[in-house]
């Protein structure tokens, strides 16, 4: 049996892609969406599962119905999905009366459930979120029932408000796979030992396929899938990059030779190097002329930087400068922050005054 | 400290030049040109080094200045001092490849070390800095005599306040309060971004708002038009339950009077005729008229009736199917309305849910919130410091320099005077003298009683005193004054001049000192 396991593809939702990008991010969402679909058919996949927050907010009717045509185009492929926290489900919500193609089954229950595919001896267990936080650590108990040859649990949560989970108990449950879906960067929990079946406690597998692309600039790093394969030899899983863009932390360090042209004309080239379709925060770190400033404006080249931090320092030896001031203002200045912490607002308020004390 | 000798080897226009430097008063005498500058340098950079500036800077430093005319590989020189009854050899070689400096205590051979701060040491803590602010007295170099008293107030001003002429009190801090402006406006902008974005979702939600308005409306319309039908129906219903009585009761109209006098004219006909005719025919025809007419009657009423009836029944059977036809599209429009509806109500939900998102600050409001705290923290600790430092270091620096100030002027000025802006007044018996107000000779005394009474705390030993061309705007009097107080204060006096008055005037007092010819005599 071959699966193919996303979460978190948030359709619906407007991230900061920066000046080049933001306006046409929405789409692409639902574009490598529909493209996983399009694999799921080439590839023949007989299980789609998605985790949970497949919209960033309510979906709405035209939303489903896009979707389900989407799903409705799949010749062999059997869908099943869980509703997150994001896209929970409201009273009124489209998910509970939508009717959906054939080969989609949606567990919207929220206490466990399961849907049943005899043909492939499979169960695939789960329960869906009514409200936006559950802070039981409900996974922990949701052993796998062993009725079926095959069985696997579909989950959403991860983090201390959204289902809080124990790595060990969640490898032990006895399930052939748990798919999980919230948290955004791909993890996969491998605790297998190498002749240990299915069932024994000792280990299982579980993963995290994480958002399918990436929708903030701290889901640093590839985003994809998790495709799989679950037979009489056991489960093989495998993480596959497969976003559009990626969020990308950078640090560019400086010297007190270079000028705001040579950094700018060295950051156009690295970016090129690392693709000018990733989307970066920069760091900016080293020791700096003090009475030098980077030019924020002149250094997003291609529109895909969406934050700049500036950490340089100015290049002050504040032992000598003490040494040398200590009877008058600057000196005994810095005798009150030099044994400041890093990055603490007092070493923050060493580097500002001297350098206003210092400016000629 | 004494400084004891110079000794040039290659040192700008100097090569292989000693100067033996005799305690009391030093007067190098030269012409414009000669060198003063140089051994003034030289002395500056045996004491402190020569650090090389880099880029842009390096081109008029004084390591490029005074790099050796000849020989370049060999820039360096020794200065013997003595502190503590101890005589000391400092070597230095200024060259950028074989760059050292060497401390040897002459009486014993001990080798002392520079990077432990021996020398610093045996120069009470002298820095650089306070060496050009305190002992190394120039003229305050100035376009115009007004700006002359404002470099003069500046200096006391950052003296005061910062213990160091060229710590500005009041341009740090309003630096600190330029970054505190830049950060704000930055906040701001972001501000207004997220605004305009609130905005048109806010806009959007708008938008949604009047959808939803027309659609209840619509809805309203759909469900009063079905109402509407409804009672139409009703009331059809209603009259389709009274009409059929009519016929029942009422005859056709025409059958009134018309039909009364046919009726009338056949019934006298059929008693003339039952006259006339013979027993038994008159019975006869009776009975047949009678027959016809009950049939006649009969078919009559039926005809009417049903004819009635069945137009009725057409009538009915054709508004029930367009009611049926209208109630269908009122409920499909009803559930397409409904699902509008709600399908609107969703987004204006996740609409909502996007303002609330909006509302929560991020980590770069937070990293910009720790900044302007840093400033304030900076700038708080500085005007802290600033306030003690005048207290601790400015009344007494002012006590010391207006007893200089009074001796030197022979007791014109009695005392100087600093206001919290700045301001600088010389006070007379009688007067309060703004410093504008005074002359270009007065300005440089107060200016050398600054930095004396600045030494004089600074520094506990003894110290020589360089005066590099001090006295060209002192008249007589003041000039055999300060002559007078410098031998009085029995410290080491390092005199560059390039006129023959302040030796004219030692003589005079009657003061030792010793002379050392810079440069070639003109003639």
């Amino acid at each position: 049996m071959k699966f193919i396991h996303i979460a978190d593809t948030h359709l619906g939702a407007m991230p900061d892609a920066g000046k080049a990008f933001t306006e046409q991010r929405p789409k692409e969402l639902w574009d490598t969406f529909g493209k996983v679909i399009d694999l799921c058919e080439e590839e023949g996949t007989d299980l789609l599962l998605i985790a949970g927050d497949m919209f960033h907010r309510q979906p709405l009717l035209r939303e489903l119905k896009e979707v389900n045509y989407l799903f409705s185009k799949l010749s062999h492929t059997q869908v099943v999905f869980i509703v997150g926290n994001h896209d929970y489900l409201k009273k009124d919500s489209y998910y509970r009366r939508f009717d959906w193609s054939k080969n989609v089954h949606t567990i919207l229950s929220t206490e466990m459930d399961s849907v049943v595919f005899e043909d492939m001896e499979l169960a695939v267990y789960g329960f869906s979120y009514d409200k936006r936080e559950i802070l039981e650590a409900r996974y922990d108990e949701a052993d796998a029932p062993f009725r079926y040859k095959y069985e696997i649990l579909l989950a959403h949560g991860g983090d201390l408000r959204h289902i809080p989970y124990s790595r060990n108990k969640i490898v032990s449950l006895g399930y052939n796979y748990v798919a999980f879906g919230h948290i955004h960067k791909p993890h996969i929990i491998d605790e297998r030992k190498e002749s240990t079946g299915r069932g024994n406690p000792a280990g299982g597998v579980a993963a995290f396929a994480g958002a399918l692309e990436p929708l903030d600039k701290n889901d640093v790093g590839e985003h994809g899938f998790i495709r799989g394969e679950i037979d009489e030899e056991g489960t093989r899983i495998e993480f596959v990059p497969f976003s559009k863009r990626q969020y990308i932390h950078g640090a560019v360090r400086i010297n007190q030779e270079m000028t705001n042209g040579f950094i700018r004309d060295n950051l156009k080239d690295k970016l090129a190097k690392r693709g000018v379709d990733n989307l970066y925060k920069l760091t900016f770190r080293g020791m700096r002329k003090p009475d030098f400033y980077l030019n924020m404006e002149d250094l997003n080249p291609y529109g895909n930087i969406l934050e700049i931090v500036d950490e340089t320092k100015p290049a002050y030896d504040f032992g000598k400068l003490m040494e040398q001031n200590e009877d008058n203002l600057l000196g005994k200045f810095i005798a009150q922050f030099i044994d400041s912490e890093e990055d603490s607002v007092e070493r923050m308020a060493l580097f500002e005054g001297v350098q206003a004390l210092m400016k000629e | 400290m004494y400084i004891r000798e110079l000794y040039m080897k290659n040192f700008g226009r100097f090569s292989e030049k000693t100067y033996l430097i005799e305690d009391g008063i030093q007067v190098f005498y030269g012409d414009n040109e000669s060198g003063k500058s140089t051994v003034y340098a030289f002395i500056k950079g045996m004491l402190f080094g020569i650090e090389r500036g880099r880029g842009r800077a390096a081109k008029n430093d004084s390591f490029r200045q005074y790099e050796p005319w000849k020989n370049s590989n060999y820039y360096t020189g020794i200065l013997r001092f003595s502190a503590g009854e101890r005589n000391f050899r400092l070597e230095r070689t200024f060259d950028k490849v074989s760059k050292s400096a060497s401390l040897i205590c002459e009486d014993d051979g001990e080798e002392l070390s520079l990077e432990q701060g021996d020398l610093t040491m045996l120069l009470d803590g002298m820095t650089e800095e306070t060496f050009d602010d305190t002992v190394a007295i120039g003229q305050l170099a100035v376009e115009t005599s007004k700006d002359l008293a404002i470099t003069l107030q500046n200096f006391a001003a950052n003296f005061y306040a910062t213990g160091n002429s060229e710590l500005n009190l009041s341009r740090a801090l309003d630096g600190l309060k330029q970054r505190q402006k830049e950060l704000e406006i930055e906040q701001r902008e972001e501000q207004a971004s997220r605004e305009i974005r609130r905005e048109k979702v806010l806009q959007e939600q708008e938008f949604v708002e009047r959808d939803l308005e027309n659609l209840k409306k619509e809805l309203h319309e759909v469900e009063k038009e079905k109402r509407h039908l409804k009672m139409q129906q009703e009331l059809a219903r209603e009259n389709d339950d009274g009409e059929e009585e009519v016929p029942r009761f009422s005859l056709p109209g025409w059958f009134d009077k018309r039909a009364a006098a046919i009726a009338g004219g056949v019934l006298l006909l059929i008693v003339i005729l039952f006259v006339l005719l013979r027993s038994p025919w008159n019975f006869i025809m009776l009975a047949v008229v009678l027959a016809g007419g009950i049939a006649a009657g009969i078919v009559l009423y039926q005809k009417s009736w049903l004819g009635a009836a069945w137009k009725k029944d057409s009538a009915v059977g054709h508004l029930s199917r367009t009611v049926a036809r209208q109630e269908e599209r009122f409920k499909w429009q009803k559930s397409h309305l409904l699902e509008e509806i709600h399908e609107k109500q969703t987004m204006h939900e996740n609409l909502q849910e996007q303002l609330q998102e909006l509302n929560e600050s991020d980590d770069s409001f937070q990293s910009r919130e720790k900044k302007k705290e840093a400033l304030e923290l900076a700038s708080s600790e500085i005007q802290k410091l600033a306030a003690q430092l005048q207290k601790d270091f400015g009344r007494i620096l002012n006590e010391k320099a207006s007893s200089i100030l009074n001796t030197i002027t022979e007791g014109r000025y009695t005392q100087l005077f600093i206001t919290e802006n700045h301001e600088m007044f010389l006070i007379t018996k009688y007067r309060r003298i703004p410093i504008e107000r005074v002359s270009r000779g007065t300005i440089d005394q107060v200016y050398f009683s600054l930095r004396m009474a600045a030494a004089d705390f600074l520094f506990e030993g003894d110290y020589p005193v360089i005066l590099d061309e001090t006295f060209a705007f002192y008249d007589k009097n003041r000039l055999k004054a300060v002559l007078k107080w410098l031998s009085e204060c029995k410290k080491q006096v390092i005199i560059f001049t390039c006129q023959e008055r302040e030796m004219e005037m030692l003589e005079q007092l009657g003061i030792p000192y010793h002379v050392s010819q810079v440069g070639e005599p003109e003639n």
